[in-house]
C-alpha cells in the first residue's frame, strides 16, 4: 500500500472532495494542512507552487482535477468503462463551469459588485445548476440512485461537497426532488456519515 | 464502429484539440460547424446549450474536457495506466490554468485593460507556462520524446494546439529547448502534418 499525503491549507476548498474520496475508499492518508507561514517556506518545493498537491510515496501530483481523478481511478470511484468515466467527467466539467461564478464572488473587491454577483448566484446560477444536475441525474436509473452506474462515485462526492461549501456562503435554492434524494444518500453513506460527524461544519 | 459527429462553431477554439485527436487516431468523424444563426436554432436541443458537443451514435457528450478525455481513452491517447492517465490530467489542468489568462484577455472590453492583460500574457504568463511545460516534459525521457510514456497522447496534441491558437493573439516567447523539440515532433507527426496541410488550404 503506498503512503498518501494530501497537502492543502486548513480549509475545505479544493481539497475536501479528495479527503471525502479517500474516506469513501476507506484509505488512510496524511491530511497535511499548512498554515500560511509554513506554506511560504514549503511553496518553492511543490510542483506548480500550488495546493492541493498529493504525495504518493515519493511522487508529487499537483492539480486538483488530476488528483481527484487519480484517487478515483485507484479506488473504483470513476465508473467502470469509458462511458461511465465520461459521465463523471461531464459532471466535473459542469461543476467547474458553475464554480467560476462562485469563485468570482470570492475575489470581487467592490462591495456593490459583490452583492450583485451573490444575488445572481442565488437567483440564477444556483437554480440553473441544480436544474441541470437534476436532468443529468435522471438519465441514470431515473435519478433514484447515484449519478453514474450503480454505486457512489467521484461525481456524487463532488456534487455533495459543492452544495456543502457554497451553502456556507450563499442561500441555496430548494433541491429539485431527485437531487435532494442524492444529497441525502451521500450524506448518509456510512463512511461519509462517520467522517461528517467528526468534521462537523 | 460508432458514428461520431463533433459539433462546434466555424473556429478552432475548444474543438480543435478534439479534431486533432480524431486525426491522430485515424478516425473519421463528421466535423459539423454551425454558423451563429444555425446555432440559435439548434441550441435548445444540445445538452447544457453549449459547444463543443460530441454525438456518438445517438448519444450526446457535452463539455470539452469530457469529450477530449473520452476520445483519448477510446483511441489510446490517455496513457496506459493510472500514473500516465494522471500525467495527462496534470497537463490538462496546467493548461486550463494558463488559458484563464487568454480568456480574460478575450473577454476584456476596456481597451487599456486589454492591452495590460496582453502585455502580462507576453511578458509573464507565457514564459511561466513554457517554463513549467519544459520541467514537466523533462520528467519523461529527459524531454526528448513525448509528454507521457513512449507515444503521442492528448497532452502533446493539446499543448501544440494551445501554442498555435495563442500565437494568433499574442507574441509567443521563444520555446525552451525540449518544448521546441516537442512542438516540432507534433507538427511533423504524419497524421497531424497531413491534417495541418489540409487545414492551411481551407483558410487560404
Amino acid at each position: 500500500m503506498p503512503a498518501y499525503k494530501l497537502m492543502y491549507f486548513d480549509t475545505k476548498g479544493r481539497a475536501e472532495v479528495i479527503r471525502l474520496a479517500f474516506v469513501v475508499a476507506g484509505q488512510s492518508f496524511e491530511d497535511k494542512r499548512f498554515p500560511m507561514e509554513e506554506w511560504q517556506t514549503v511553496k518553492p518545493t511543490i510542483p506548480q507552487k500550488q495546493l492541493p498537491c498529493l504525495q504518493v510515496d515519493g511522487r508529487l501530483i499537483p492539480q486538483s482535477g488530476a488528483i481527484m481523478r487519480y484517487v478515483a481511478r485507484e479506488f473504483g470511484l470513476y465508473g467502470d468503462n469509458n462511458d461511465e468515466n465520461t459521465r463523471v467527467d461531464v459532471i466535473i466539467g459542469t461543476a467547474e463551469d458553475f464554480l467560476k461564478s462562485a469563485i468570482a464572488i470570492h475575489y470581487e473587491k467592490d462591495e456593490t459588485k459583490k452583492a450583485e454577483l451573490k444575488k445572481d448566484l442565488e437567483e440564477n446560477k444556483l437554480p440553473q445548476f441544480f436544474s441541470l444536475l437534476e436532468d443529468i441525474l435522471k438519465e441514470n436509473n431515473d435519478g433514484d440512485g447515484f449519478f453514474v452506474g450503480k454505486k457512489i462515485s467521484l461525481a456524487d462526492i463532488l456534487i455533495y461537497d459543492i452544495t456543502d461549501q457554497v451553502g456556507a456562503t450563499a442561500k441555496l435554492p430548494a433541491f429539485p426532488p431527485k437531487l435532494g434524494g442524492l444529497i441525502e444518500r451521500v450524506k448518509n453513506y456510512p463512511k461519509i456519515k462517520e467522517y461528517l460527524a467528526k468534521r462537523g461544519k | 464502429m460508432p458514428a461520431y459527429k463533433l459539433m462546434y462553431f466555424e473556429a478552432k477554439g475548444r474543438a480543435e484539440v478534439i479534431r486533432l485527436s480524431f486525426a491522430v487516431a485515424g478516425q473519421s468523424f463528421e466535423d459539423k460547424r454551425y454558423s451563429i444563426e444555425e446555432w440559435y436554432k439548434v441550441k435548445q436541443a444540445i445538452p447544457q446549450h453549449q459547444l463543443p458537443c460530441l454525438q456518438v451514435d445517438g448519444r450526446f457528450i457535452p463539455q470539452s474536457g469530457a469529450i477530449m478525455r473520452y476520445i483519448a481513452r477510446e483511441f489510446g491517447l490517455h496513457g496506459d495506466n493510472n500514473d500516465e492517465n494522471t500525467r495527462v490530467d496534470v497537463i490538462l489542468g496546467a493548461s486550463d490554468d494558463f488559458l484563464k489568462n487568454v480568456m480574460s484577455w478575450y473577454y476584456e472590453k476596456d481597451e487599456t485593460k486589454k492591452e495590460e492583460i496582453n502585455k502580462n500574457l507576453e511578458e509573464t504568463k507565457l514564459p511561466q507556462f513554457f517554463s513549467l511545460l519544459e520541467s514537466i516534459l523533462k520528467e519523461n525521457d529527459d524531454g526528448d520524446g513525448y509528454f507521457v510514456g513512449k507515444k503521442i497522447s492528448l497532452a502533446d496534441i493539446l499543448i501544440y494546439d494551445i501554442t498555435d491558437q495563442t500565437s494568433s493573439v499574442a507574441k509567443l516567447p521563444a520555446f525552451p529547448p525540449k518544448l521546441a523539440g516537442l512542438i516540432d515532433r507534433v507538427k511533423n507527426y504524419s497524421k497531424i502534418k497531413e491534417y495541418l496541410a489540409k487545414r492551411e488550404k481551407l483558410t487560404q
